[in-house]
């Protein structure tokens, strides 16, 4: 009996709290793993004798337990920093506790031969913005002059290329860090994407301590989100240009600007598709910028990206509905074949 | 003060953005992240730190 789902995740996660319940209406069990919980509150033990696999893992709260062999589909949602019973683990030990808790994990979900929604090695693989870019750009979509460098002199000339203005962006994280040290350590707090001034020229120089991605700002009509789930595409047009807050970067929410649903040309439905399906991914999120001249331009996908903010300023997306029914489906899939 | 050193740091102090702007309101949920890494090791979860949980995104 493998109709069962897992659910990879954080305490925090409102998607996979939703998740749970939905998969609960529709008669699938679910048993979630909150990394941040993780080894405390499980018992896991993995067997192998004679070539037989047997592996299973104890929530130890709810006494809630799984057989991994019973497992049909895995919903990977977010991660999280291990907790150990110890909160004081001296620097060397917690190092190896953290790495050796990461073997072990991993050791258990790769052994498993089920439906993944989205699998690690596809998700790992399909992180970089550098190579997405290039991917983007055979499969047919447009996208912006970029330039990644710690060179100052490529800096300038490609600021004297792209002529209208240029934008800067971390491609790791907008957090810059902060999240990785304590409060009072923190001397900056975020970066969204910027407009490159003057100013910020003075310091270019600066760019040879750390690699830098500089993009030519693509003017906008408007922004799309497209979430791609399963074969399920669902487009959202953001009005990004309603406000000031959302003209360079649509992520401020402190805005009220409109979402509505976007209705794409059949081919770039399928090539949105079909980007988030070259990487093996079951699930996608990507940035598009539509041009006031109704180009399309790509900006990245996010193969881990939310979608239940999508989903509440869009309310006639079944978003959730849909991912529900795909680790359903592949759950029991997987179980008759098994 | 100005003991940073990367240009991304040099702009982060005198840009316009910062983590008032860059957080959700409360009520919606987090927007766009792309997973670093799906389990921790040696990368970076900026986007699912409990601490960001009211509505950090990237």
């Amino acid at each position: 009996m493998s109709e069962n789902v897992l659910i990879i995740t954080n305490s925090a996660d409102l998607h996979a709290d939703i998740m749970v319940s939905l998969l609960k209406d529709e008669g699938m069990n679910s048993f979630r793993i909150d990394l941040d919980a993780f080894p405390r509150d499980f018992e896991i033990s993995k067997e192998i004798h004679q070539n037989q696999f047997r592996a299973s893992i104890r929530h130890i709260p709810s006494s809630t337990e799984i057989d991994f062999n019973d497992i049909g589909a895995v919903w990977t949602r977010k991660p999280a920093d291990f907790t150990f019973l110890s909160d004081d683990l001296i620097n060397q030990e917690k190092a190896y506790a953290d790495q050796e808790t990461d073997h072990v994990l991993n050791s258990l979900l790769y052994s498993l031969d089920c439906y993944w929604m989205n699998h690690p090695l596809a998700v790992r693989s399909a992180l970089w913005k550098g190579e997405q870019s290039i991917r983007a750009a055979k499969m047919g979509f447009k996208i912006p002059m970029s330039l990644i460098t710690n060179k100052p002199e490529s800096v300038r000339q490609f600021v004297e290329e792209v002529k209208d203005e240029v934008i800067f962006k971390a491609m790791s994280s907008p957090f810059l860090g902060a999240e990785k040290v304590a409060e009072d350590e923190q001397v900056v707090t975020g970066l969204g994407t910027t407009i490159v001034t003057d100013d910020h020229m003075q310091n270019v120089a600066s760019v040879k301590e750390v690699p830098c991605y500089f993009q030519e700002y693509i003017a906008k009509k408007f922004e799309l989100r497209v979430t791609i789930i399963g074969d399920h595409v669902f487009a959202a047009k953001i009005h990004s240009q309603q406000s000031e807050l959302t003209k360079i970067d649509f992520r401020d929410f402190s805005a009220e600007i409109q979402y509505e649903s976007f209705d794409l040309t059949d081919e770039m439905n399928v090539r949105c598709r079909d980007f988030v399906h070259s990487y093996d991914l079951q699930y996608g999120a990507m940035d598009i910028i539509v041009t006031p001249d109704d180009e399309y331009v790509f900006l990245e996908n996010n193969p881990g990206g939310e979608f239940l903010f999508v989903q509440q300023l869009v309310p006639e997306f079944n978003m959730m509905e849909t991912l529900a029914n795909y680790l359903i489906k592949g759950a029991k899939c997987y179980s008759s074949k098994n | 003060m100005e003991k940073v050193k990367s240009f991304t740091f040099k702009v982060a102090k005198t840009a316009d953005s910062n983590s008032k702007q860059l957080k959700a309101q409360n009520g919606v949920a987090l927007a766009g992240c792309s997973l670093k890494e799906l389990f921790p090791g040696a990368y970076d979860y900026a986007c699912a730190q409990p601490a960001h949980g009211d509505g950090a995104w990237c």
